[in-house]
């Protein structure tokens, strides 16, 4: 086992690594720029090295600075926490390089995952399901009918280079088909130059849906459950509960079984998560995430383990703790996301407790929000037997939870939380668009 | 220089994302930088004790506008990246001796050397002059070997730093006096 391990992160992962790290008797140095020079994770390390100025360019995603500091400081491993260089393979190979112990998947393996069509076919080939659609482009009426008999409508016509919704149509009818074709095709001409159109199978206000993984590198693989995390704002992820409302017993087995054989025959090492599109009681492989998640404590709260404990223990070449075979859910546990509005420094701060309540965050009173990182400031997670007794120790903590000198979104996420359909369990993705208005 | 050559180049710098500019011939040196190639001097002005942050950091940037420090590296020795010096604190302005008292910062984290090899003489001695674009030390950041140069004459005063000691960021790394 390692004695001494670097943090290449900054904020509430870097904190939330750093007290497993304390629990596994694992010395801690953190880095930080000179922005965060006050910062928690700064002040419960066992060392801490100041490795740049505030922009993350050169500091947090300095390869040589973080490199040099790991080796100076008699580091022999580096976790990416994450976001910033987490899911960078070249870092990981420079921490290989300059013989430390990467905290995740094989360089390899983050490449290969990273690529779309690679991730997807290698999905498809492990029994996973995949958007249905066109296996190539479509130009011809015939061609789209024939893609159209195969997935039914609704379909959606995309451009082959696009992006931003662009040359994207949505046909529910046969005959708008073609009409729809010409058009997706001339708006992708006009807007990347590349009139190549695709068609998918439209899935309309999917849940987003996630399996939190942890495996050994040797084809052992533990499936921790899923995660629902359809509550977004513009793609940026607010609420996160596991299990998931929408989610039978039938379907978790069908997507565990696939997860199981894809992470299991790449060999997969450390945790991962591997997203999905669910539409009724169907299921699509969308991508995996080569990392440690920002949601994770959900699954920690119902599967009662440590997963960060668990990430460094199959990344160090030792045996997870867990069980694959038994892997049990206990409860319902939900996170709400803390954001900031905008920077400022915290003159209060009082911290919920009770039973089943756990705050992660690099606030203190004093702290200071910096504007030049991510907004989110800390997560409230709580954990209850069922999803209502849940969400009112979710409400009840939110009430308790004081935040002030910095503008954050409590309110926000106590009407979401408050709202009917949210509490019904039936919504998808689209949730947060259509209460927007009177949030 | 004339006035109108001097508007056209400050119109080119306003115009492109560069940090810093400077123009140098003929005897004339212009020299020009927006506030994001004082991020570490701010930064540093902000640390130091008593008084308001807002007054270090004018004060810190005021002092860097004339002169800086380069830091070179050898295996790519186009690139030069500004660094941090600051007034000495508590003798800046305090009469004879704090006149011309520089701090000298690190613009990275790295190994820090006093000479080019174990055996070869050290480029800084206390008491010693260095000339303006002479080498203060090296900071080894992943094998790449980076010579920090002084950008103005200056004797030095103290060496705040050992030999092979692990430098951070900011880290102050010689006291010196601009002659």
């Amino acid at each position: 086992m390692i004695n001494r391990l670097l943090v290449a992160n900054r904020g509430e992962i870097a904190v939330r690594i750093i007290r497993t790290c304390r629990e596994l008797g694992i010395d801690t140095v953190a880095v930080y720029s000179t922005a965060d020079k006050d910062s928690l994770h700064v002040r419960l390390a066992d060392q801490a090295v100041c490795i740049g100025p505030p922009k993350s360019a050169q500091s947090y995603l300095s390869i040589p600075a973080l490199i040099t500091t790991a080796v100076r400081t008699g580091c022999e491993a580096v976790h990416p926490g994450v976001g910033f260089l987490s899911e960078n393979s070249a870092f990981a190979r420079e921490v290989r390089k300059a013989g430390l112990v990467w905290i995740g998947p094989d360089p390899d393996v983050i490449d290969m995952l990273g690529d779309k069509v690679v991730a997807r076919d290698t999905a498809l080939k492990y029994g996973l399901p995949v958007t249905p659609g066109s296996p190539g482009p479509v130009s011809s009426r015939e061609e789209a009918m024939a893609v159209v008999r195969a997935c039914g409508y609704p379909v959606i016509i995309k451009a082959a280079s696009g992006g931003g919704g662009k040359g994207m149509r949505i046909v529910w009818k046969d005959e708008d088909l073609e009409e729809n074709l010409k058009i997706a095709s001339r708006e992708a001409e006009a807007n990347f130059a590349d009139g190549t159109v695709f068609i998918e199978k439209y899935l309309q206000d999917p849940r987003h849906v996630e399996l939190q993984v942890i495996a050994d590198g040797k084809g052992g693989v533990a499936i921790m459950g899923e995660r629902d995390c359809s509550v977004q704002k513009n793609h940026q992820k607010l609420i996160e509960e596991s299990p998931s409302p929408g989610v039978t017993p039938g379907m978790r087995q069908r997507m565990s079984e696939g997860a199981k054989n894809l992470f299991g025959s790449l060999k997969y090492r450390g945790a991962g998560t591997i997203e999905f599109l669910v539409a009724g009681d169907e299921f699509f492989f969308m991508e995996v995430n080569a990392r440690i998640q920002v949601e994770h404590p959900v699954s920690e709260f119902v599967t009662g383990t440590d997963l960060i404990r668990e990430q460094i223990l199959v990344c160090c070449g030792e045996p997870m703790s867990i069980d694959p075979d038994k892997v049990a859910l206990n409860g319902w546990s939900i996170e709400a996301r803390i954001n900031a509005l905008s920077p400022g420094k915290v003159t209060r701060l009082d911290v919920p407790g009770g039973p089943g309540v756990r705050f992660d965050s690099f606030l203190v009173a004093g702290s200071s929000v910096s504007p030049h990182y991510d907004s989110m400031v800390g997560k409230l997670i709580v954990w209850d037997s069922d999803r209502p007794k849940a969400l009112a120790r979710l409400l009840r903590a939110l009430g308790e939870l004081k935040i002030e000198g910095v503008p954050v979104n409590i309110e926000t996420q106590r009407k979401i939380l408050s709202d009917a359909t949210f509490r019904s369990g039936q919504f998808g993705t689209g949730l947060y668009a259509r209460l927007e208005a009177s949030l | 220089m004339d006035d109108k050559a001097l508007i056209s180049l400050f119109e080119l710098f306003q115009k492109s994302d560069a940090a810093e500019m400077k123009y140098a011939a003929n005897g004339t040196v212009f020299e020009v930088r927006r506030k994001e190639a004082f991020a570490a001097v701010s930064a540093a002005a902000v640390q130091n004790p008593g008084g308001p942050a807002g007054a270090g950091v004018s004060a810190g940037a005021g002092v860097s506008a004339g002169a800086g420090i380069h830091l070179v590296s050898q295996s790519i020795p186009e690139t030069v990246v500004p660094a941090a010096h600051t007034p000495c604190a508590g003798k800046a302005g305090s009469g004879k001796d704090g006149a011309g008292c520089e701090i000298i910062k690190s613009p990275i984290v790295g190994t820090f050397y006093r000479s080019a090899s174990p055996d070869a003489p050290p480029f800084a001695e206390v008491g010693k002059k260095v000339g303006k674009n002479q080498k203060l030390c090296i900071i080894e950041a992943m094998k790449m070997m980076n010579a920090l140069e002084s950008e103005f004459d200056c004797v030095v005063e103290k060496i705040l730093v050992n030999n092979g000691d692990l430098v951070e960021f900011d880290q102050a790394l010689f006291e010196v006096r601009r002659i």
